[in-house]
């Protein structure tokens, strides 16, 4: 697609403002996490979808796959100060998942996700509601390989990429607030790259 | 003939621009293949700059059947917002963008459903509910429906040509500053809900749309009502 809106320049559209305050632009993709990489295979894969929805269930990797895919080519930004411009991701809306579930309960404010190692994310619900997030399983037209969270794995692009929790399992929606493994660890609960929320205040 | 998938973006021209209120525009928009939604669906709107850079946001549909080929997005003004602050400022008729859609499964309404109704609306949070009654009316349907709608002033109220006489809609203010207004003003509060279910000849099934502090306080007081947490759907923007 070729349309370019002139004059629109929000907050990448100027190449000189286009990094987060602190962070540099790399063209490799770095891999960082505090556990050694797993392998998960697809066939004992699941992904649960539970807490405050509707009808908590549990997908396996083929009923996953047929769901219909969504597309988003953005920046990343890793709080290890390091940023990546216009990767091209592929996954399944969280909104399609949530639906997939029977739909939110009125008390549902926050995600809490994690991963098949324990490792676990805080996020307010609706930074990953209207197709803002996904549950990734390509990246630059290629599948996720393992070290960088394959088969599947929780994408929040417009947060320092902590919050995109590698090798995701499960999806459990709450009315409150329950920090997640960095965020406990000193890290921002909330965690926007522009606002350079990288550590909690207490550090 | 080719068909496209809702996940497939399509160049949409910019056809008419309407002014609904000082900071919310209805645009009309052209799609080489025009998309079918069912009342409260969104769609995503993507803006590209010189560089490539993209962004992209999720709007909900005012138009309806009646209004096709042309799908109508009733977009409100967020100050320092990064595509709105653009699409207020500089999107002309003629202009471009990239639209793709319909999204959302769940905050939706069809004639099908014949249970009662009770749309609850905070600020441009009443799009949606503008598409659910207007497909409600355009179906003849004689299901029981209510929007209990929450502006800010006289001059804030979206779609009033609809909503002002409408026996099917009751309009608060929570600021009062025009003289010319004679219904309620306030916050929504368990009076108000407490007044519009009685209406109802059965437990209504509620939905709720608005900024997410909106939502949650009504759903709180939804529930204090006794409304059961399964007959509340909501959806909320940050």
């Amino acid at each position: 697609m070729s349309i370019v809106n002139k004059d629109f320049i929000g907050k990448g559209g100027d190449n000189s403002r286009r990094l987060p305050p602190g962070q540099t632009q790399v063209t490799s993709w770095p891999v960082l996490s505090y556990e050694p990489t797993p392998h998960i295979d697809t066939e004992k894969w699941s992904l649960t979808i539970d807490g405050e929805v509707n009808s908590p269930i549990t997908i396996d990797w083929e009923t996953f796959n047929n769901l219909s895919k969504t597309q988003l080519k953005t920046d990343i930004h890793c709080v290890t100060r390091w940023s990546k411009f216009d990767m091209p991701w592929e996954g399944v809306s969280i909104e399609d998942l949530i639906s997939l579930a029977g739909g939110l309960k009125p008390d549902a404010n926050f995600l809490l996700a994690k991963s098949f190692g324990g490792y676990t994310t805080n996020l307010p619900i609706w930074d990953v509601l209207g197709s803002r997030a996904m549950v990734a399983t390509h990246a630059d037209g290629e599948p996720l390989t393992d070290e960088h969270g394959g088969p599947a794995r929780l994408f929040v692009p417009h947060l320092y990429f902590w919050k995109s929790a590698k090798w995701i399992s499960q999806l459990t929606f709450s009315k409150t607030d329950k920090s997640g493994f960095w965020e406990v660890n000193g890290y921002h609960n909330y965690g926007d790259p522009w606002k350079e929320e990288r550590y909690s205040d207490e550090y | 003939m080719t068909s496209i998938s809702n996940n497939d973006w399509q160049a949409a021209v910019v056809e008419k621009i309407l002014e609904e209120t000082p900071n919310v525009k209805t645009y009309s928009f052209m799609l080489p293949e025009p998309a079918h939604h069912v009342a409260g669906q969104h769609y995503e709107l993507q803006l590209t700059a010189g560089n490539g850079y993209q962004a992209a946001r999720p709007y909900s549909a005012s138009s309806t059947a009646d209004d096709m080929p042309l799908l109508n997005l009733t977009i409100q003004h967020v100050p320092d917002g990064e595509v709105t602050t653009y699409l207020a400022n500089n999107l002309e008729v003629g202009d471009s963008v990239e639209i793709r859609g319909p999204f959302g499964k769940f905050f939706t309404w069809t004639e099908e459903n014949t249970q009662p109704i009770l749309l609850i609306a905070g600020g441009s949070g009443v799009v949606p509910m503008h598409s659910i009654l207007a497909s409600h009316r355009a179906a003849d349907a004689t299901s029981e429906m209510q929007l209990i709608y929450s502006a800010r002033t006289f001059k804030d109220i979206i779609f009033k040509d609809d909503f002002l006489n409408s026996p099917n809609v009751t309009i608060t203010l929570t600021q009062d500053d025009s003289g010319e207004w004679d219904g309620a003003t306030g916050r929504v509060d368990a009076e108000l809900f407490a007044k519009t279910i009685k209406k109802f000849s059965t437990t209504p099934l509620c939905y709720v749309c608005g900024m997410n502090s909106f939502v949650s306080a009504t759903t709180d007081i939804l529930q204090e009502l006794g409304i059961p947490v399964e007959n509340i759907k909501t959806e909320r923007f940050g």
